[in-house]
């Protein structure tokens, strides 16, 4: 009885995780799970949060204590080419996806967009894609982040000093 | 006559495109340089400062003046052996008869320049261009600009230089030039 219990209790836990991730990410995730060096990552908002709280500053936590979730996929670069997609290819279906972009930043050969996903108020979506030389990382929360925290703290500033 | 409007159209739409921020040319030149640092802050990231709640009233007045802002572009790089040739290189590339002077800083290490473009009696446009002895960065803010406004966003965008506008309260016409 418990392990039906607990089998109904996953399924339905999972079941609301992957109705909680945007298509994008869905399909990116779909195109390149399973190859070698791909890795993937969900978290909730507690379990993201807990480690925020435990390796981050105030403030981060400060700004990130609305989200709901976090998910991640790191997928080798030469993955892409196996799969005979592209990076800016991808960049195309956020578009579609009615993801707008809000920042890009070019550092030392990597780059880094963040998009958000206008949902509800106080419940966007927001996606982060890191592309290095090697890795393609790709970054999906959902819940409300202080733009000011955004546009203030690495990778969206630019300091000189 | 449709022809010659859809022309005349083709013309502003592509100027108006050409003319959306002055380091346009810059960043072509330099995208694909990996020891340039290259930031875009789009409109919609601007956009969001609209539903933030505001302690004081200043600071309402500094999300108002945010959320009107169309896009920031910076483009620098650090380390560099030749940023004074990046900085006068800076003023071939930037049509120069589009911008007014605004405030000229030199002191040993760095030179700075802002320059401001104006139409209607706004501000649309901030570039400030900074060459130092071992750092360069040009930065174009664009929208709709307070100047009163521009060193508190500075503060919170963590964009140093933008501080030095602080004691500005309005654009002058004619030239001010200040040494540090």
């Amino acid at each position: 009885m418990k392990t039906l219990i607990a089998s109904f209790l996953l399924v339905t836990v999972l079941s609301a995780t992957a109705v909680a991730q945007s298509k994008s990410f869905i399909s990116f995730k779909e195109k390149f799970i399973g190859l070698e060096d791909v890795h993937h990552l969900s978290l909730n908002g507690f379990f993201a949060r807990t480690i925020f709280k435990m390796v981050a500053e105030d403030d981060l936590n400060h700004a990130v204590k609305a989200i709901k979730n976090i998910r991640l996929v790191t997928v080798p670069k030469a993955a892409f080419q196996k799969q005979n997609v592209s990076v800016p290819g991808f960049k195309n279906v956020l578009h579609g996806d009615a993801f707008e972009e809000l920042a890009h930043v070019k550092e030392n050969g990597d780059d880094i967009t963040l998009y958000m996903q206008s949902t509800q108020k106080n419940d966007n979506r927001y996606m982060v894609l890191v592309e290095e030389e090697y890795v393609v990382t790709l970054i999906e929360f959902r819940g409300k982040v202080d733009p000011d925290f955004l546009i203030k703290n690495r990778p969206m500033s630019y300091n000189k000093s | 006559m449709k022809k010659i409007i859809a022309v005349v159209i083709v013309m502003v739409v592509a100027q108006g495109a050409f003319a959306q921020d002055a380091i346009s040319k810059f960043f072509t030149k330099y995208q694909s340089d990996e020891s340039f640092s290259q930031v875009t802050v789009s409109s919609k990231m601007f956009s969001l400062f609209t539903n933030m709640d505001a302690d004081t009233p200043e600071d309402k007045e500094v999300l108002n003046a945010i959320s009107k802002l169309k896009g920031l572009r910076i483009l620098g790089k650090q380390d560099a052996r030749n940023a004074r040739e990046l900085y006068k290189e800076a003023f071939t590339l930037i049509p120069m008869k589009d911008y007014e002077e605004l405030l000229s800083v030199r002191d040993k290490d760095k030179d700075m320049k802002f320059l401001i473009k104006e139409s209607g009696g706004k501000i649309s446009e901030l570039i400030m261009i900074m060459g130092g002895t071992n750092d360069f960065m040009v930065m174009s803010l664009f929208g709709e600009i307070d100047l009163k406004q521009v060193s508190h966003i500075g503060k919170k965008m963590n964009v140093d230089g933008l501080e030095k506008l602080e004691k500005m309260n309005k654009p002058e016409k004619t030239d001010k030039k200040t040494n540090e």
